[in-house]
């Protein structure tokens, strides 16, 4: 389009190509070649088009059997048939042909005429090159193409500018005031040095990194297809925090996320490690062929793995030969190979890990934390059995009145009141003949009291109509199986008496019945009589058939009705039921809030579903809270065979192929008798002659504290990417990084100690024309930083955020129902992480790297501020600048609780300027100038006069996110507050590395 | 008024000129600055320069997405035979070796099922139509039926993401958001991608629908599609929270773009620019999305119309409602999802439920967009991502397994021919017989009503100049253009 090529013409003008200087062919040919020509005219064997091949010069330069044309002529553009055909205009004749939607500008069709008439020389992919650094500290490499584009670095950034950048970069959390005026009083020359040095050995600085890391290894708490339920994988993203945390070296950290259950004598945290490659997304779709999805989730391990270390992507080569860079279709099955041979299964484990897996033991929380953690949250899933989400709870409370209402109309008389009717296991259904079947049964029960009974009543119901006599006098009859009765009795008397009951089934089969009598004598003495085998009984199949002892059937609420009659009983009176609404909330006991939570899920299946959830999510959590440990998904070993797959399909199986490394990339794996396995490519990548770890490596740390990294496309070091806008820069780096020991804390200090990193970021006439992109870093970069830390430094700022390191994912606020809005929520026997369940307290002041993760619905401030959504593998993050995150900052509870909590600390100076200043170095790390103090103090005045005679919208206002304090006097005056401490969180200054 | 002469006359565009003005850099300057940075953002999403490739038929696409896969053979696919066959066997000709989903693959037979309710044919057309879609049977004269439909899918998860994505495997940007980066946004209060969610009342909960299906991949996030909800807060974060009212709001803006210009003195980066600009967009956003979503002033003929349940928020009736009101203010590209049309089991009382939900609204929309005028500018589809078997899953008229051999779509409006049916299946609705469309045809289909050559719309992605229809070749379906 036409910004690209702008763009590449910019670029072309900025790096001083008009000066005819002697073209190279990986920096200027290549590229263009490799766009434009090598799809039909490039490694792909399958597809070449006219016999022609460009991507090796013995093939561009030979001559071609049909024509007997030479595509190239080294030293003469004339006799070069490319260079009539890109010059042609004849659509017969034209190079790259019209129909291709590829063209090439006029520059560079100059370029490839100059390297044709200079000898054509080839060099080999830049990037499969040998290391080879020329010396020099990163200021020299910078400066050198600085001076080519006549340009200089700009001076350096004063103080409270480095050391925001420092923090934001090293940590992503702003300074505190301590430390800047630490640092702004420490004259000495290596006051700079001691901070980055107190920074990277900080754990604010490992979780930093391991931002990063996650996104590379795709880590996330759902297993990402489909149902889309709950994984723990927190123990590794622990894992990857602690060897940040111990500086462990990059090659060994490799090493033991890619092989570490192959290391002879491996620890558990080793396997653990491997959980890398298993942070994948996996199914248990009905319907899936496992197979399949065994196969999907192999080429994923090959993705992420090539992509992270090798910046390669290899996918193209899933199904043909690869159409830029050298790796047939083969050499992807090699590859694969290595990662083909673990016990996964294609179908993923419902609510849980998928085998093979461990249990493990977070190497940074104690099991105590973890306990302590896990335990928090069972208490708030039980909190909220009591408290459930607001529409829920108004239906209950609504439900509750009604229920109270009903029931106190069925109370038995109000002599009978504090009278219950016992009914448990000794109450039984009885049969007339349980073989005997017959719709038509009596039964007879004779019993003698002492004294005169004071008060007696019964409940009883049964299969499916009765009448009652008690001493031959009727007292009761029950129509409705689904609805007991409860009815006082007077015809007892002192001595003898009998009850008698006609039972009919109307649907034809068995007849059955249920009762429970409770009796109060004179003498105060309590009889409970309940329905049992003692009772007679006797179908009425045969006439006068003589009287056997009842048949018991089961308890009440068991079978044969089981769930379905037990859910009617809030029909029937249940005086547990009663009892338990009649109390205040308050004064409730968990048994007390089960009988009305289970008596509401009979008659509000949206209740139901909501409480089956939280047992689910208790369920998924409940191990993890007894042992402090969880299970974490590892690689292990199985043979199995490989084949090429014809065209990517699973089934379709070509020749078998062994394991093994793309052949143009060196170093060559040494060869071994045995089959290579994953130990051998983890120690192929970290050969310090490996041409592409190191670099790859270095270069996104480069591209974490630039922003852009020496190689723009930072996932993509083949022949479609970006040549590196420094190459010798870069080698120097990666040389250096692997003779340090791949000591990351030493590289990332040393890029941070350059004059280059301490520029200004102030853009300058001449630099937006000659450097638009500041890819030559003529100043330091200006960006948003990412979103994780646009939150952090929230909750930073306003001392709210919790420092815990490590342990389980957190549900901080979500806005309602966004999980349940996709999910499966609602299905019967239901799954895990259907629907968001919130979080209290800490949990929503966690560092956001913490935020539980599911892939189908990501937490929405994270995605709205460019975070990928972790379904696969990513490298490079975009960067967009959208209303809807004004909306985030504005509006997000999350936002606004931490707007109130900064606003009461500046509501808390002498003075409101004071006040201003202090929001203004919390957020900002710096003073107000008089215009920003002005602007502000005018509104705060504004403000405190409107919520002046509004008191009610003060508090409403300041009820955001978790209530602060109850003082109404201070509320307005807190609230005015908070709208000067959301203004800060708002500006750009505030969201922006600079 | 065309996108231009729109972008040129939004609140924005001063805005930023009054404040370039100010800045005192000059203007040439910060507008190739603004320009070369518009890979990453831009103050309002105007599209890619020389889009669209050729004049577009139509501005903009409401897309009715049906999730689960609608039985095509019970509601649009008519067979002659099919009736005769009805508990007859499968035969394995028929059936040719297809791979069958874990959830039949074991049945020892399959009984082959008509369709569950009669069908009919409709209007001067004559395109036969199911009764349990009556109201679809009256608008049949303005749609094209697509009987010819298919997809490599098997299952849910791949079935759905390689229809809105183009890919089986997720990692792609959706439809919408290529519309939504190829063409930018056409209204300078709301987002240019809108999405709509509601359950079926067949069976619920549905099969499970994932943010990827809206979401934009490798491209830039600003075109991810933005979740339009129902009740008071239709767009996350949209609202003030109480106690701040819209003037103190309005002061809060102020100051925020009086302190933002400060920042911008010193350091002359456009994105700052970009973001003043932003925050104008998210507070004109906080007065157009509640109108939107306010439809108090419907008159009581829309609900007629569209059917008692468009009052009720949060119903695909609803929605449908709210997507005319979107297309009214044009917004780009508007996607319905409707879940639970997954009828493994209760083939009937389901696949009626569904269809009620669905098929008087999703008529409504039809005529009441061409009584708006509407229709000739914007593309309707209404389908999912595969369709049912012929045969019976379980005992006769049970249900059906999934099916993407072959499925109906339909489509109506922004250039679509007329009371049309594409494409042919065998008798058993099975496999296909004339005019195969794969869902990647079908794509670039969407592309080109939006002016759009799909082999020419691409974003350099690892390498690959990646395109929505994927690397297979997939052509437009001219057959259905009008």
């Amino acid at each position: 389009m036409m910004i690209s090529r702008l763009t590449i013409l910019l670029i072309a003008t900025s790096f001083g190509l008009s000066k005819a200087e002697e073209i190279q062919f990986n920096k200027s040919i290549k590229p263009i070649l490799s766009n434009n020509c090598f799809s039909c005219h490039g490694p792909d064997a399958k597809v070449v088009k006219g016999g022609l091949q460009l991507h090796l010069r013995e093939k561009a330069i030979s001559e071609l059997e049909k024509s007997g044309e030479r595509a190239i002529m080294p030293g003469n553009r004339d006799e070069s048939s490319l260079w009539h055909r890109i010059t042609s205009t004849d659509p017969d004749e034209q190079m790259p042909p019209p129909e291709s939607n590829h063209k090439l500008s006029s520059e560079e069709i100059k370029t490839i005429g100059q390297w044709i008439d200079e000898g054509a020389e080839y060099q080999g992919h830049w990037s499969f090159q040998p290391i080879n650094p020329k010396n020099g500290a990163i200021d020299d490499f910078i400066k050198s193409k600085l001076n080519e584009a006549e340009l200089r670095p700009s001076t350096t950034a004063d103080s409270q500018t480095l050391i925001r950048r420092l923090n934001l970069d090293l940590t992503g959390l702003p300074p505190t005031q301590s430390e800047i005026n630490k640092f702004m009083n420490d004259k000495s020359g290596n006051a700079y040095e001691k901070i980055v040095d107190r920074l990277i050995s900080s754990k604010a600085f490992a979780e930093r990194l391991a931002v990063n890391w996650l996104d590379a290894a795709r880590y996330a708490d759902t297993n990402g297809y489909s149902i889309d339920d709950h994984r723990d994988m927190w123990v590794w993203r622990d894992w990857v925090i602690s060897s940040f945390l111990e500086n462990k070296p990059f090659d060994q950290f490799t090493l033991e996320q890619i092989a570490g259950d192959l290391i002879p004598n491996n620890s558990n945290q080793q396997k653990v490690a491997t959980g890398f490659l298993r942070n994948g997304m996996n199914t248990h779709e009905g319907g899936t062929i496992a197979e399949e999805y065994r196969v999907t989730y192999t080429a994923d391990k090959v993705d992420t793995v090539s992509t992270v270390f090798m910046g390669m992507t290899m996918k193209c080569a899933q199904c043909h030969d690869h159409k830029y860079d050298p790796i047939s279709q083969e050499e992807y099955y090699k590859f694969f190979a290595f990662f083909n041979t673990s016990s996964e299964p294609g179908n993923g484990a419902i609510n849980a890990n998928t085998k093979p897996l461990i249990e493990a033991e977070s190497p940074i929380c104690s099991i105590d934390r973890v306990k302590r953690d896990a335990s928090m949250r069972i208490s708030e899933l039980r909190k909220k059995r009591i408290k459930p989400e607001i529409n829920l709870a108004e239906q209950r409370d609504d439900w509750e009145n009604e229920k109270l209402e009903s029931l106190k109309k069925q109370l038995p008389d109000s002599e009978n009141k504090d009278t219950q009717v016992k009914i448990d296991n000794s109450v039984k259904w009885i049969w007339s003949d349980k073989d005997n079947k017959s719709a038509k049964a009596e039964f007879q029960k004779s019993f003698s009291l002492k004294n005169d009974p004071l008060k007696a009543f019964i409940w009883f119901t049964c299969d499916n109509e009765c009448t009652i006599k008690i001493n031959g006098q009727n007292v009761g009859t029950n129509d409705d199986w689904t609805k007991p009765k409860q009815i006082t009795v007077k015809n007892l008397l002192k001595g003898p008496n009998t009850i008698q009951v006609q039972a009919t089934n109307q649907a034809g089969s068995e007849a059955g019945f249920i009762l429970s009598m409770q009796i109060i004598l004179s003498s105060g003495e309590k009889i409970n009589l309940v329905s049992d085998s003692s009772w007679k009984s006797r179908s009425n199949k045969l006439e006068n058939e003589s009287w056997t002892k009842a048949t018991t059937i089961a308890n009440y609420g068991e079978a044969p009705w089981g769930n379905i009659y037990q859910k009617n009983t809030s029909n029937g009176f249940d005086q547990n039921l009663y009892l338990a609404l009649n109390k205040n909330k308050s004064a409730r006991n968990n048994e007390d809030w089960n009988k009305i939570n289970d008596s509401f899920s009979s008659v509000s299946g949206a209740f139901k579903i909501y409480i089956n959830q939280l047992n689910l999510e208790e369920k998924a959590i409940q191990k993890t809270a007894n042992t402090g440990k969880s299970t974490v998904m590892v690689m292990n070993y199985k043979p199995r065979k490989t084949h090429i797959l014809i065209r990517g399909a699973y089934n379709q199986h070509g020749d078998e192929v062994n394991s093994g490394t793309p052949s143009a990339i060196q170093p060559r794996e040494a060869s071994s008798k045995n089959e290579a396995t994953r130990l051998d490519l983890a120690k192929w990548l970290i050969n310090p002659d490996h041409p592409l770890t190191s670099r790859v490596i270095v270069n996104r740390y480069w591209q974490m504290i630039f922003g852009t990294g020496l190689v723009k496309t930072s996932e993509d070091f083949g022949a479609q990417g970006e040549y590196p806008s420094h190459p010798e820069l870069l080698d120097r780096l990666a040389k250096d990084f692997v003779s340090s020991g791949w000591n990351l804390r030493k590289m990332i200090k040393r890029i941070v100690m350059s004059d280059t990193y301490k520029q200004k970021s102030n853009l300058t006439k001449s630099a937006n024309v000659k450097d638009p992109y500041n890819r030559l870093l003529s100043r330091s970069p200006r960006f948003r930083i990412d979103a994780e830390f646009v939150r952090d430094s929230a909750l930073f700022a306003s001392g709210l955020l919790s420092r815990d390191i490590g342990g389980p994912s957190v549900y901080p606020y979500q806005p309602n129902d966004l999980w349940a809005d996709v999910s499966h929520y609602g299905y019967p026997s239901g799954f895990t992480s259907q629907k968001y369940l919130p979080g209290s307290g800490s949990a929503n002041h966690r560092r956001s790297m913490y935020t539980v993760w599911k892939r189908t619905s990501p937490p929405p401030s994270m995605i709205i501020f460019d975070a990928p959504n972790r379904e696969t593998c990513t490298v490079r993050r975009l960067q967009t600048n959208t209303p809807l995150q004004a909306l985030v900052l504005q509006n997000d509870p999350q936002y606004l609780e931490a707007a109130v909590s900064l606003g009461k600390i500046m509501s808390l100076q002498p003075t409101p300027k004071e006040g201003i200043e202090e929001g203004f170095i919390k957020t900002l790390g710096r003073k107000p100038k008089e215009k920003e103090l002005t602007i502000l103090m005018s509104s705060l005045t504004h403000y405190m006069s409107t919520y002046e005679n509004r008191q009610k919208d003060a508090i409403s206002l300041l009820r955001a996110g978790q209530y602060f304090g109850k003082n109404s006097i201070t509320a307005k005056n807190i609230a005015a507050w908070t709208l000067v401490a959301s203004t800060l969180f708002n500006m750009d200054e505030f969201v922006t590395r600079q | 008024m065309n996108i231009l002469d729109h972008i040129n006359s939004s609140p924005n565009i001063i805005k930023r000129r009054s404040l370039l003005g100010q800045s005192g850099i000059a203007l040439g300057s910060l507008a190739a600055a603004s320009i070369l940075k518009a890979e990453t953002s831009s103050p309002i999403n105007k599209g890619l320069p020389g889009l669209p490739h050729f004049k577009a038929k139509a501005k903009r696409v409401i897309y009715m997405f049906q999730s689960g896969g609608p039985s095509h053979i019970d509601l649009f696919d008519h067979s002659e035979k099919i009736n005769e066959l009805h508990g007859s066997e499968l035969p394995k000709s028929v059936r040719g070796g297809q791979r069958l989903t874990g959830m039949t693959a074991g049945l020892k037979k399959l009984l082959v099922c008509g369709p569950v309710s009669p069908m009919k044919q409709r209007g001067n057309s004559g395109t036969w139509m199911s009764d349990m879609v009556p109201y679809t049977g009256k608008v049949a004269d303005k749609i094209t039926v697509i009987n010819s439909m298919h997809t490599e899918a098997i299952n849910h998860d791949p079935g759905i993401t390689l229809l809105n994505t183009g890919s089986q495997i997720p990692g792609r940007p959706s439809l919408g958001s290529w519309a939504s980066y190829g063409l930018g946004s056409s209204n300078s209060n709301m987002p240019s991608y809108i999405v709509l969610i509601s359950q079926g009342n067949g069976k619920n909960p549905g099969q499970p629908i994932f943010s990827r299906l809206w979401g934009s991949g490798f491209l830039p996030s600003q075109h991810q599609g933005v979740l339009m909800r129902s009740g008071k807060n239709p767009l996350l974060y949209l609202n003030d929270p109480p106690g701040i009212n819209r003037s103190t709001r309005r002061r809060m803006l102020d100051d925020l773009a009086a302190l933002n210009k400060e920042t911008y003195k010193k350091f002359s980066d456009p994105e700052i620019e970009t973001r003043i600009a932003q925050y104008e967009m998210a507070f004109r956003m906080q007065t157009a999305a509640p109108e939107i979503v306010d439809i108090s002033k419907e008159p009581e003929s829309t609900f007629k119309l569209y059917g008692e349940e468009a009052k009720k928020p949060g119903t695909y009736a609803h929605n449908c409602l709210l997507a005319r009101r979107l297309a009214e203010r044009d917004v780009r590209f508007i996607q319905l999802f409707h879940r639970g049309w997954d009828q493994h089991g209760s083939l009937i009382p389901h696949l009626t439920s569904q269809c009620k939900d669905t098929d008087q609204p999703s008529a409504a929309l039809v005529t009441d967009l061409e009584q708006r005028g509407l229709l000739k500018d914007t593309l309707i589809i209404w389908g999912g991502e595969f369709g049912r078997t012929a045969y019976s899953q379980g005992s006769l008229r049970n249900g059906r397994d999934h099916h993407g051999r072959c499925f109906s779509i339909w489509m109506a409006g922004g250039g679509i021919k007329e009371g049309h049916v594409h494409g042919k299946t065998d008798d058993y609705c099975y496999n296909i017989e004339k005019d195969p469309v794969h869902t990647n045809d079908m794509n670039a289909t969407i592309l080109h009503s939006l002016g759009i050559d799909h082999e020419k719309f691409t974003f350099k992605f690892q390498g690959l100049n990646t395109r929505l229809t994927g690397v297979e070749q997939a052509k437009v379906v001219k057959e259905i253009l009008a």
